[in-house]
């Protein structure tokens, strides 16, 4: 498995891969964080539609420079699930796989090296966005006349909790991407399904299913980000996460096992 | 020593059968080519014994341990496998290195086989600026990693240039000089017929021939290359041979007609009798090419291939070689 992740290592310092993923990622962190504290009122602060609304006293909490990474993180999320979905589907759709499953055949040793290598870049691509949140989001808080003196209270452990939620979360989207890419073998189609059941299908169900939503996949990894929600408290949220990631690896695990090499 | 033993090896993708009862006994050393039209199953035999591919029945083994655990090969077994296949934006060096790692193989092998096949100095480069023929000796580079005893290389010399195409056969000799085996798949019979000591020959995923390849051409039997004084006079020529009980085949302006040399009395006396005046009349020595098409029936595997029942055409030569050794 050593080699397979040293191997996996290689091939994701591809400077295309690391700067569009992380650069992707800081970008979208910056907006969100933006968007909440240029937003934010006396009254009732910015945040998405669907998403528990912001208020002015959350951003001026000891932990309001990341309530808008956690109130957005599900675009970091795509990001993840859009970079795990190619790292596996380019692997068939450049014929790649072929080198690698005649080189170990060992598949499970293949899919675990690559798992743990995409861990580490999404932990390191969360890691940077969280620390560029962190340096600008004071400058833009007084800006937009966000009061910060609570934010270096216990400073430590709210980034080092905030970071740790916002990448559990984050990394919750790449095994979707993952299952989804080894599912369906292509890029286009695994971006599309991820895009499409996140931003989509799963808000359609959530009109249908009411409270029952909170179960949802995407509901249940956002509560993870927040630290927990009213709707699932954080606990509850891993669990239930915890469940659709062992599904999710099962069904790649088997289907990369069975399934011949025809790329 | 067997590399390759396959008994009744088949593979199935829904109605179609791309490796069909395949007995084959391949041994240690030496070249062996094997071809066949196009879709006759050579890509998939050899990804059905590289373990990419699982058999439909039938057994096989590769350096003796069955191809269900093709772990137990893999560090000895080095492929190329159709079109060579990289990340476009990392370079040579670093598409080389990953596999290297996956294989726990060091850095200086990676050096040697760039060396080898030539692209020691373009290293650096992104494997996307690299011409087909570059990619391709990249992806013959990959296969040496391992320093592999068995080497399967598919349509090695795709997009090669003439000096390429030389300089891969003289590889692949100097390989099987070394007491490795190489199998190589190719189209380029020529090339095959000039870097092979044995030949394996499949069409619709059964064999049709395997030994030597000195053995192929001899069972071809003796020819004689009838030319015509005047062009037009070709096919009347073949028919008048054929009507003799000599298998007659026009090409080139002339009949070349299965028959000893002894009988070029009798040739010539046909064609006199007939009318018809040749300008010359000699042996003809077969190529393997001639021989492929006379086995393959003259006709491409990709529109030769019959619907459904695939396989169920099996010449006599593959009854009679129903399990054939190579010994190279």
């Amino acid at each position: 498995m050593i080699r397979a992740l040293r191997s996996e290592l290689i091939r994701l310092r591809n400077p295309s891969t690391l700067l569009s993923g992380i650069g992707l990622m800081v970008f979208l962190g910056l907006l969100a964080t933006t968007i909440v504290l240029v937003t934010a009122t006396s009254g009732e602060a910015g945040g998405p539609p669907h998403a528990n609304r912001v208020t002015l006293a959350m951003l001026e909490a000891g932990d309001g420079m990341f309530v808008g990474l956690q109130n957005f993180v599900g675009l970091l999320g795509i990001v993840a699930l859009t970079v795990w979905a190619i790292a596996v589907t380019s692997d068939y759709s450049s014929g790649l796989i072929r080198l690698l499953v005649q080189a170990e055949p060992r598949r499970w040793r293949l899919l675990a090296g690559k798992v743990v290598a995409l861990t580490g870049f999404t932990s390191l691509a969360t890691l940077v966005t969280t620390a560029v949140v962190l340096v600008v989001a004071r400058p833009i808080a007084g800006m937009a006349g966000v009061g910060t003196d609570a934010w270096t209270t216990d400073l430590l452990r709210t980034v080092v909790e905030g970071y740790v939620q916002l990448t559990l979360s984050v990394l919750l989207w790449g095994v979707v991407g993952l299952f989804v890419g080894m599912i369906t073998r292509s890029t286009g189609i695994a971006i599309a399904i991820g895009l499409g059941y996140l931003l989509v299908f799963e808000g359609v169900l959530g009109l249908l299913l009411d409270s029952a939503a909170r179960w949802l996949p995407g509901a249940a990894f956002g509560a993870i980000a927040t630290g927990g929600t009213a709707d699932m408290a954080l606990g509850t949220a891993v669990v239930v996460s915890l469940a659709y990631v062992i599904v999710a690896f099962a069904v790649t695990v088997i289907t990369f096992w069975r399934r011949d090499i025809t790329a | 020593m067997s590399v390759i033993h396959t008994d009744k090896l088949t593979r199935r993708f829904g109605d179609i059968v791309a490796v069909r009862d395949l007995d084959l006994e391949i041994g240690a050393g030496g070249v062996v080519g094997l071809v066949g039209p196009n879709g006759s199953g050579k890509s998939t035999l050899i990804r059905v014994l590289l373990g990419l591919l699982k058999p439909s029945g039938g057994e096989a083994t590769v350096f003796d341990a069955p191809i269900s655990h093709p772990s137990a090969y893999a560090a000895r077994i080095g492929a190329l496998i159709e079109s060579p296949a990289f990340i476009p934006s990392l370079s040579a060096r670093t598409n080389l290195r990953s596999l290297a790692r996956l294989r726990g193989i060091s850095n200086a092998r990676v050096d040697e086989v760039l060396e080898v096949v030539g692209l020691r100095d373009r290293a650096r480069e992104p494997s996307k600026r690299f011409s087909l023929g570059m990619k391709q000796r990249l992806g013959i580079a990959a296969a040496l990693l391992p320093d592999p005893e068995l080497l399967m290389l598919d349509e090695p010399t795709n997009g090669l240039d003439p000096a390429g195409i030389v300089e891969i056969r003289d590889l692949l000799r100097r390989l099987g000089d070394e007491g490795r085996t190489v199998v190589v798949s190719s189209h380029l019979l020529s090339e095959i017929e000039a870097a092979c000591d044995t030949l394996v020959m499949i069409r619709y995923g059964a064999l049709l021939f395997s030994g030597p390849l000195r053995e192929l051409v001899a069972q071809a039997g003796e020819c004689i290359a009838a030319v015509p004084e005047h062009l037009e006079d070709v096919e009347r020529l073949a028919a008048v041979f054929s009507s003799a009980g000599w298998p007659a085949r026009v090409g080139d302006g002339r009949v070349v007609v299965t028959a000893p040399a002894s009988t070029s009395a009798e040739v010539n006396r046909a064609a006199a009798q007939a009318g018809i005046t040749l300008s010359a009349l000699r042996p003809h020595e077969v190529s393997l090419e001639e021989v492929f098409l006379r086995m393959t029936g003259e006709q491409s595997g990709d529109n030769g291939r019959p619907a459904g029942a695939i396989g169920a055409e099996i010449p006599t030569t593959a009854e009679k070689s129903a399990k054939a050794k190579v010994s190279a």
